[in-house]
């Protein structure tokens, strides 16, 4: 105890009762409506309940509330006995109790300077939580609120009443919260992740220490929600920011999640993802806080433009090594025109003969036809002399690995485009003999126009790669599409080489791939086009034995 | 049914239609298809076909697999492939397969007529020869056993004695025998039997 003991010759004053109304000079309890009569030293109990003590009494009791009254003349102090069955004491065991002794060492020092502050009237009420040992040696928290209800005049209290509320339960929780949100909050971080608080209303944001780190700012400068949003966003991205927060916010998707630049203290800018999600709404289910993630992406973005960038060198590159095949292509298209071409001025020049004098003056001409048409197959042997057979690297190859291959390589493209990959691959697996990054360039060279031709389909877009054995011991692969089938233009001839449907095509891919696959001994040419889709097919040899 | 047709299978129209013009000129008939099936479904055509001109690579069955396939039935028509790419081994091949030649296009048209000429020919030398040998072998099997025995002595060299030994029969048995043989098989001498059986045996090997 302080040392409030009651100090003699005090005489009595009014005494509001703990409820507010004129009690006559009774303070009562709740577990006995005991009459606390002041005299002399002494206090005197006696069992007195009246209508409204009774109902005191029960209001407390169902409250749960324990009670207790303090005479600071006298030191006495009432408990209730339901603040002794709180602490597992029996309501005898309490009178010895010292408050001082029950309290938890930690909680000492806050519950005790607030008790004297509101003795000393510095603060009207005491309100304070603090762990007390129950009987069995465990510690129960407990709220407290009290009020000196007595003082004398020169303001010294003479009597206070308090209820206590046990809270162990409410209390263990919020402390288990408290620890399980830190944990959270160390993970978080700890993986990378800045965590950031919104408050709608008032716009304030709070960050973690991390998202400073990721902004450059120093750990104390105070920081306020304009600092960041959306001064510090980057212009180019502000709209497709602002426009997945505003899909979030609107119930359009169940979380913002966004990815743009912010800039740093440096100046300079860093890329970040952003993920938030609303946590609180008002009664009528307007948002009032958000709270989320920001992880810095700035290096991964980096290494991502930098293979877009290889990717682009590559595609540039496979298109010079095109050019190179573009002279084979066009002499495999020539060669038959001109064998046909030979024929028949050999069968004119032969006729001819059986007409005899009268056709001489034709003789000449057609002639020349002949030996131009010889000329022009020879200048079509050494064109197609620049990419022989011979140049080809081939080996014994999967063929399954090649189109699982491309399906990887065109992974991005046909998500892109919604494109559903669909592969029946030959079980067990067939081989061909052939040149791997030359067979790689022609499927994929299939997929992509296949991948195209479905551009402005709505219904399903299916890829179709099959793999399987042909006549002669063939290996044959079997590019189908579901788009429109191929278009007027290119559909007498899709090999035709400069005949194309795309706006800035050449037209050579396909005539191009044919030549790579004849090179290979195989060969190419389309099995249907229909209105539901086109079916390219291709035929390789297995390897040499 | 022995009237020699030239046959050309090529699935490129221009082509097709030109080497069929040229090789009329040689004389021939000459029918044209673009595809192999549309060829063996010509039953009149197989019967007749003295010289195919194939084109490799076809939609569907491909020149080389129309190759095998007449080998598999016992169809000995000379081909000649006419083809855009000749590689060593694809070129080995068709040729270790029975190919008469093979030609890279454009070709010399000259030196495809007498490659047809020849293939012609020699196609009708073998018809030949097969009509003669299914003869003889029309005469062997009119022989009863006994004669078909003592005919085995006579090629083997055994004279009358000892095939009448071997036989068990008497020697102007033998020499029955021996005159009904040289008659039904049609020969003036024991050399020429020899060369005839010779022949037919040749055959059925």
């Amino acid at each position: 105890m302080l040392g409030w003991r009651g100090l003699p010759g005090l005489h009595s004053c009014i005494r509001p009762s703990l409820f507010g109304l004129r009690a006559p000079r009774r303070g009562c309890d709740a577990g006995r409506g005991l009459q606390v009569e002041r005299e002399r030293g002494e206090s005197t109990v006696s069992a007195n309940l009246s209508e409204d003590e009774e109902r005191w009494r029960l209001a407390l009791e169902v409250a749960g509330e324990g009670v207790w009254d303090w005479d600071l003349h006298s030191g006495q102090m009432y408990r209730s006995p339901l603040w002794s069955e709180i602490l597992g004491y029996a309501p005898e065991e309490t009178a010895s109790l010292k408050w001082g002794a029950l309290l938890h060492p930690d909680d000492r020092e806050e519950a005790q300077r607030k008790l004297s502050a509101c003795l000393s009237g510095e603060s009207p009420d005491f309100v304070a939580e603090f762990r007390l040992c129950c009987k069995n040696g465990d510690y129960r928290w407990m709220a407290s609120r009290a009020r000196v209800v007595a003082r004398d005049e020169l303001g010294r209290p003479g009597r206070m009443i308090g209820v206590y509320q046990d809270i162990h339960e409410a209390r263990s929780l919020s402390d288990a919260l408290q620890a399980s949100e830190r944990l959270w909050q160390f993970a978080l971080e700890g993986h990378g992740d800045a965590l950031w608080d919104w408050t709608l209303e008032s716009g304030e944001i709070n960050v973690s220490q991390t998202f400073r780190a990721i902004i450059g700012l120093p750990a104390d400068r105070p920081l306020r929600g304009n600092d960041i949003w959306p001064s510090r966003l980057h212009p180019d991205d502000v709209r497709t920011t602002v426009a997945a927060f505003s899909a979030h916010l609107a119930g359009v998707r169940p979380i913002t999640e966004a990815e743009f630049r912010l800039r740093t203290e440096e100046g300079a800018y860093r890329w970040v993802a952003l993920r938030g999600k609303i946590m609180e709404r008002d009664r009528n289910g307007k948002p009032l806080r958000m709270i989320g993630t920001v992880r810095d992406v700035h290096d991964h973005y980096l290494s991502a433009e930098r293979e877009m960038r290889q990717q682009q060198e590559l595609a540039r590159a496979a298109r010079l090594i095109h050019v190179g095949e573009m002279a084979s292509a066009l002499a495999h298209e020539l060669n038959q025109p001109l064998t046909a071409l030979r024929n028949f001025s050999a069968v004119a020049l032969r006729r001819l003969d059986e007409l005899g004098a009268v056709g001489e003056c034709i003789r000449g001409p057609l002639q020349l036809i002949a030996e131009q048409a010889l000329r022009a197959g020879e200048i079509v042997h050494r064109v197609r002399g620049f990419v022989r057979r011979d140049d080809l690297l081939t080996a014994p190859i999967a063929i399954n690995g090649v189109v699982t291959d491309i399906v990887r390589f065109m992974e991005f493209e046909a998500r892109a485009h919604a494109v559903q990959w669909q592969l029946a691959l030959a079980e067990p697996p067939l081989w061909v003999q052939g040149d791997q990054v030359q067979l790689e360039q022609v499927l994929s060279n299939l997929a992509k126009n296949a991948i195209d031709a479905m551009s402005e389909v709505e219904g399903e877009r299916l890829l179709r790669i099959e793999t399987r054995e042909g006549a002669d011991g063939m290996v044959e692969v079997v590019v189908s599409d579901s788009g429109g089938g191929l278009a007027a233009t290119v559909r007498e001839d899709p090999f035709a080489p400069f005949v194309t449907t795309k706006p800035d095509g050449v037209g050579l891919g396909l005539a191009i791939c044919r030549t790579i696959i004849e090179n290979h001994g195989g060969r190419m040419w389309v099995e249907r086009s229909t209105r539901l889709g086109t079916t390219f097919c291709l035929s390789l040899p297995p390897p040499a034995e | 049914m022995n009237r020699p047709l030239v046959c050309v299978v090529d699935d490129d129209d221009a082509v097709r239609l030109s080497i069929g013009l040229l090789v009329e000129t040689l004389g021939f008939p000459v029918r044209c298809y673009a595809g192999a099936m549309e060829f063996l479904d010509d039953d009149e055509a197989l019967e007749r076909a003295h010289c195919l001109v194939l084109d490799v690579r076809m939609p569907g069955l491909s020149g080389v697999g129309l190759q095998d396939r007449l080998g598999r039935v016992g169809r000995r028509v000379p081909i000649i492939f006419v083809s855009a790419y000749g590689d060593v081994p694809m070129v080995a091949r068709v040729m270790r397969a029975g190919a008469f030649d093979f030609l890279q296009k454009p070709f010399n048209e000259q030196v495809l007529l007498d490659r047809v000429n020849e293939a012609v020919q020699m196609a009708t030398q073998r018809r030949r020869e097969g009509a003669r040998w299914n003869a003889v072998q029309v005469r062997l099997d009119g022989l009863t056993t006994r004669e078909r025995d003592v005919m085995d002595g006579m090629v083997a060299g055994r004279l009358n004695k000892q095939i009448a030994e071997d036989l068990g029969i008497s020697i102007k048995t033998v020499e029955q025998h021996r005159a009904r043989v040289m008659e039904k098989l049609q020969v003036e001498s024991l050399a020429e039997l020899v060369r005839l059986v010779i022949e037919a045996r040749y055959y059925t090997d």
